[in-house]
């Protein structure tokens, strides 16, 4: 069918390099987008995919090179002339109206009116053509929100095609999908490769590839790493090298840590469900040692952290903690000496008003620690002051009285850290620990984290950043569309044996 | 005094308006004492009072048209049925008048058919087509839209007699019956000067009126009667030696730290008279002066002769008396004239309700007092 | 999509470093700003009045505002602890008159005593039932107390007929001066700001009000029984609306279904105007006294001048609005 379509090149991007505050992020990128085929876009986070198809859109403005489209070329684009352009971006998140009808949100801010008044007939049988025309049996009077989420992202194709759309860009559209919706989606990319749709895939997935893509691409630091017409074809591991580059023997393991035989698991889930989340996990924490959870945004390993905590709730399956039943709420997951560091820092971790004391000795407040009457200033001092040198908190001599809100990110986390080695948890959840803290520090809450499982601490961290894996975690479990696809033991864990396995 | 057929059309419609939005805010707010219904029901007489008359007839008015209580006859109205719609009973003015009504209704022996408006023109319009169908041969209308009026009466029966209840209600009405805010401030200003002639031969330092500016022109009335009574005993006050306080106070909580802290400016008055619009204000006053020592240092004097000033006025102290409104004597009023028009005596357009000063003296005329 | 730029990545992290290494991300700020603003506001306006009014400045006067404030002032003090919380209560002012006509009421027919025991248990009614729509049910306390409001207004007129209902022989919560010549609504307002200091300052119930009204989503993460403790404040909030409205009912020997209308948002205005934010975690016992003392100064001053009422509600509207922008400011410079 490839064959049967035109091939002519809708889009095409020549040496383009963008900078953000001196520092080159693209370092001259070469591509073309043809009509009647996928172009996959590969490349891990940072790469540069996100800033490229930003170009594309009109987003931002190339520091050099050109963009031709339809036999004009341009120095950049602003987002209006890429709409003139019929340049479409499908994002990951819907962003649709789910209280109004399939027909009004294909033609959502452009509805069809006369003198002020919405043609709605008019409306629903041009909705109508547009469903015929690329095969989508949907009802344009049902409600947006009656729809599964993979009928809705066709339908925010349909919105992006119901106007002269010549090249789509779709940005991880499957991250949010089911599996079978995942099949609706690419039969629909299928009938619109076979209208002639130049197409951008944005994936995280190599084996999507393998379904979907005609031309592949994959970006590493910025540089085109690779590039094939065989996107079908393309072995596996080449494929991986080009995202991960040299990377792959950069880092350094921990030391291998020894754990008893008969250590008791401080937590344990057997065939575990949580409905919309993930599905037969199963995973067993001992004492002192460090267990990655890893796995793609999405793909529920926050989730599986989050139910040890009493967060997420259990559906199906089994969760022990310390031998005994699960928590059922947060409050009473710290009894059980269980301890999370969220994702959030700002918005689920840090008081950022209070003190650093304050948010230090914060676990205590919640009562099940042994609660008191009056409140302890001198202690929240004094155990600001012990974790600050153990930890190396950076921070002016009044720091314990300071709002946190003065302190560094990679001080803050400390500091959240700190809250639960000062409440002498057992097991620790660490949800991407070092996710917007600076190389030093990261590098000393490595050390920290260490540390706690050699005194006995058993540390479940969920993290999508592969180095972080290969840097802190004794083994792994690898997670993808909410299932545990690979568990790596401390020889297996490497840089290209995680990336196959979420990818897969 | 021709007060409604002629009225201004501009006068009629603000009148209307401000009646509608006090109406509603009554509804909110439900205004506690006799005293603050009254005040929001009678925007529409006063205000076109204000519009239409010179200052002549004003003084006409506070110097008394009123017609006496006369209690209706046994047995006089048999056979007779009468209706009457009601402003907003879940206010207690409005419920007052309207069990006056009723009892009155009772001894006369007519049937009486009850509506209550609940301070919607709408509701009272459905009230008059109700009475048609009833064969009611008169009424009394108490609906609080007076614009809505003329609308009423042509919706209702015709050709029978029809009492408005202080608020004009169309070419329909027979006879206008109602409070007089001027002349019930006038009694009572009068009251307070013989009582400071008496005390201090009309030597004031002070002169302190708790008002209510919302209100509007019934605040107006009332205060101004009230100045205008005392100063027909005790000569004009005199601002030079006198302070004039008007204080935005219609409530009790307001009014005892507005007067607290005035207490507290006039550190030298030893002689301060107290008027309000209500007799909350006025208790209120005395709570402050009592607080802050002063009590013989004040004279009040109130408006509705409210139950919480029962035992203050029997008492004889500062609390001088209170001008009644008598909201609960409206049917021995209302009840024989409707009867007497029904049977087609000519009855007085006017039927303005007395207003009397009710002191340590007479108090036992009319309340229990006994428990003081 | 990724939603995070990945080409600003590298120059926030060299910001984030250069930061640490410093050891701070800001230069440090002054403790308490708010504070020393309303001193020095407060200090203006007593220093104006005291130069306007020669009565301003005296024993008398100053025991006359602080008695004035009492009855606001006992409600805003659970209010601020709502109100760090990230809670309001807009009931308390016509919970406060409903109890005051529910003791003056029943004490027509029962023992005074009883009757003000009653009138309290009212109170604490009132604040179990905010407390259960707020935290069990999971309304928004503006709109729960906001129905509230109106609730407990219309049955304090339904209690009375809508009338004033007098009281006998109950001034002394309301008017006695047991102690150097103190009036009693005076010493209980300052009981009842030195026991919220304490609580709020040195209590873990303090803590935790203020982890909740900081950030509610951390403050379950690390196990605080929110829901509970904002029910205990909603409870202390109807307790001290009942202690208000008795002290009202006592000063006034009558209670009226009216009294302490509109007092919420003098209340909410002290509080706010004290420094707390409206979207929780901030504000203090002293700045919301600071915040009461500015309105009353105002007020009384204004009234001592013989200034016409009309300006003192303009005055005090451009308070409000003050106080409100001074939150919106706050909020906006501080570190984030």
């Amino acid at each position: 069918m490839l064959e049967n379509s035109r091939k002519e090149i809708a889009l095409s991007v020549r040496g383009i390099k963008k900078s953000f505050g001196g520092v080159e992020v693209l370092h001259g990128i070469d591509l073309d987008a043809t009509s009647g085929r996928v172009l996959a876009l590969l490349g891990e986070n940072g790469a540069g995919k996100s800033t490229l198809v930003k170009i594309i859109s009109g987003d931002y403005e190339p520091d050099s090179g050109e963009i031709s489209v339809a036999n004009q070329t341009f120095s950049k684009l602003t987002p209006i002339t890429a709409g003139n352009l019929g340049i479409r971006m499908i994002y990951q998140e819907i962003n649709d109206a789910g209280t109004l009808s399939v027909a009004e949100n294909i033609f959502l801010g452009r509805l069809i009116s006369k003198k002020g008044f919405v043609q709605w007939r008019q409306m629903r049988r041009e909705a109508q053509r547009i469903l015929n025309d690329l095969e989508v049996d949907i009802d344009p009077n049902a409600l947006m929100s009656s729809l599964r989420v993979g009928e809705r992202q066709v339908i925010e194709i349909a919105r992006a095609l119901s106007d002269k759309a010549a090249i789509l860009v779709l940005d991880e559209p499957t991250a949010a999908l089911s599996g079978d919706e995942v099949d609706t989606l690419f039969e629909f990319i299928d009938r619109l490769r076979d209208k002639g749709t130049a197409m951008i895939y944005i994936t995280h997935r190599l084996d999507e590839l393998r379904r979907v893509a005609d031309d592949v691409v994959v970006l590493r630091d910025g540089n085109l790493a690779l590039s094939s017409s065989d996107a079908r074809n393309i072995d596996r591991s080449i494929l991986i090298e080009a995202m991960v580059g040299s990377k792959i023997d950069e880092f350094g393991r921990p030391k291998m840590n020894l754990i008893p035989a008969n250590a008791e698991p401080l937590i344990e889930l057997r065939d575990a469900a949580s409905a919309g989340s993930f599905e037969d996990a199963n995973l067993v924490i001992l004492p002192g040692e460090v267990v990655a959870l890893y796995g793609k945004v999405g793909s529920g390993i926050s989730e599986v952290a989050e139910a040890a905590f009493g967060v997420q709730k259990i559906t199906a399956g089994e969760l022990f903690i310390n031998g005994g039943p699960p928590a059922r709420s947060p409050r009473n997951a710290i009894g059980l000496g269980v301890g999370l560091l969220p994702a959030d820092r700002k918005r689920e971790g840090a008081f950022l008003g209070l003190s650093s004391g304050m948010n230090l000795v914060a676990p205590f407040w919640s009562g099940v620690l042994g609660g008191t009457f009056w409140a302890n200033g001198k202690k929240e001092r004094t155990s600001f002051e012990k974790w600050r040198t153990a930890l190396r908190i950076r921070v002016s001599e009044s720091g314990a009285d300071k709002a946190i809100s003065f302190l560094s990110g990679g001080n803050q986390q400390k500091v959240l850290l700190a809250r639960w080695l000062n409440a002498g948890s057992k097991v620790l959840v660490l949800l991407e620990p070092t996710r917007g803290v600076d190389v030093g520090a990261r590098q000393e809450i490595y050390a920290v984290i260490r540390q706690l499982a050699d005194e006995g601490v058993g540390i479940l961290i969920s993290t999508s950043d592969y180095e972080e894996v290969v840097q802190v975690a004794d083994r792994a479990v690898v997670m993808s569309a909410g299932k545990i696809t690979s568990n790596l033991d401390y020889h297996e864990v490497s840089v290209v044996a995680l990336t196959d396995a979420s990818g897969g | 005094m021709i007060r409604f057929r002629r009225g201004a059309q501009i006068a009629s419609l603000v009148a209307a308006a401000a009646l509608t939005l006090s109406a509603c805010s009554s509804s909110d707010d439900a205004e506690s004492t006799d005293a603050a219904a009254t005040a929001t029901v009678e925007e529409s007489p006063s205000e076109e009072v204000v519009v239409e008359e010179t200052s002549e007839e004003t003084a006409e008015v506070a110097s008394g048209e009123f017609v006496e209580f006369r209690g209706a006859e046994p047995g006089s109205g048999e056979g007779v049925t009468l209706g009457i719609i009601a402003l907003d009973d879940s206010i207690p003015f409005s419920k007052s008048v309207s069990d006056g009504f009723k009892e009155q209704a009772e001894i006369a022996g007519a049937t009486l058919i009850f509506c209550d408006s609940k301070l919607d023109a709408a509701t009272a319009l459905a009230c008059v087509k109700n009475f048609e169908a009833q064969g009611v041969q008169g009424y009394m209308n108490f609906q609080p839209v007076a614009d809505a009026g003329q609308e009423i009466c042509d919706a209702g029966p015709q050709g029978v007699p029809v009492i408005a209840i202080d608020i004009a209600q169309g070419d329909c009405q027979t006879a206008f019956m109602g409070a007089n805010n001027a002349r019930a401030g006038f009694i009572g200003g009068e009251g307070l000067g013989n009582w400071v002639k008496e005390n201090w031969d009309c030597k004031i330092d002070a002169w302190i009126s708790l008002e209510d500016f919302g209100v509007g022109s019934v605040n107006d009335a009332r205060m101004d009667g009230q100045r205008e009574g005392f100063e027909s005993v005790c000569g004009p006050i005199d601002e030079a030696t006198t302070q004039v306080r008007e204080l935005d106070a219609g409530r009790q909580d307001i009014a005892l730290t507005a007067v607290t802290d005035t207490l507290t400016a006039l550190p030298d008055a030893s002689r301060i008279a107290v008027v309000a619009i209500n007799d909350d204000g006025i208790s209120a006053a005395l709570a402050a002066a009592r607080t802050a020592g002063r009590e013989d240092q004040i004279a009040v004097s109130g408006m509705g002769v409210d139950k919480i000033s029962h035992c203050e006025i029997a008492s004889g102290g500062q609390w001088a008396g209170s001008a009644a409104f008598f909201p609960e004597r409206y049917g021995e009023i209302g009840i024989p004239y409707l009867i007497d028009a029904v049977n087609g005596v000519t009855i007085p357009k006017e039927l303005l309700v007395d207003h009397l000063y009710v002191t340590e003296n007479n108090i036992g005329d009319f309340y229990d007092v006994s428990g003081c | 999509m990724n939603t995070m730029d990945e080409g600003t990545v590298p120059a926030v992290r060299d910001e984030v470093s250069v930061a640490s290494t410093l050891g701070l991300s800001r230069p440090p700020r002054r403790q308490l700003p708010e504070t020393l603003a309303l001193v020095m506001v407060l200090g203006a306006l007593i220093l104006l009045f005291t130069l306007t009014s020669p009565v301003f400045f005296t024993t008398n006067n100053m025991l006359n505002m602080l008695t004035s404030i009492a009855v606001i002032g006992i409600m805003a003090v659970p209010g601020t602890i709502l109100l760090v919380a990230g809670q309001v209560d807009l009931s308390v002012a016509s919970a406060a008159a409903m109890c005051g006509m529910v003791t003056a009421t029943l004490a027509q027919s029962m023992a005074l005593g009883s009757a003000v025991a009653i009138g309290l248990a009212v109170g604490l009614l009132v604040g179990v039932i905010n407390g259960f729509f707020v935290t069990v049910v999971g309304v928004n306390s503006l709109i729960v107390t906001l129905g509230g409001l109106a609730t407990f207004f219309g049955i304090g007129q339904l209690i009375g007929d809508g009338q004033t209902v007098l009281i006998r022989d109950f001034g002394y919560i309301g008017t006695a001066r047991p102690f150097l010549n103190i009036p009693m609504p005076v010493i209980i307002f300052g009981i009842t700001l030195i026991a919220g200091f304490i609580v709020l300052k040195y209590t873990v119930y303090g803590r935790q009000v203020y982890a909740i009204g900081a950030n509610p989503v951390a403050a379950r993460l690390v196990g605080i029984p929110s829901r509970r403790v904002i029910f205990v404040a909603f409870i202390l909030s109807g307790l001290a609306a009942s202690v208000a409205g008795l002290i009202l009912v006592s000063q006034l020997g009558a209670a009226s279904p009216n009294n302490a209308r509109g007092y919420e948002l003098l209340v909410v205005t002290a509080i706010v105007l004290g420094g707390a934010s409206l979207n929780g975690g901030r504000g203090t016992i002293i700045g919301t006294f600071l915040g009461l003392m500015i309105i009353q100064v105002l007020s009384t001053g204004l009234t001592l001048l013989n200034v016409q009422s009309f300006w003192q509600s303009i005055a005090t509207g451009i308070l409000l609005i003050i106080a409100v922008s001074f939150d919106r400011l706050r909020e906006r410079l501080s570190p984030s």
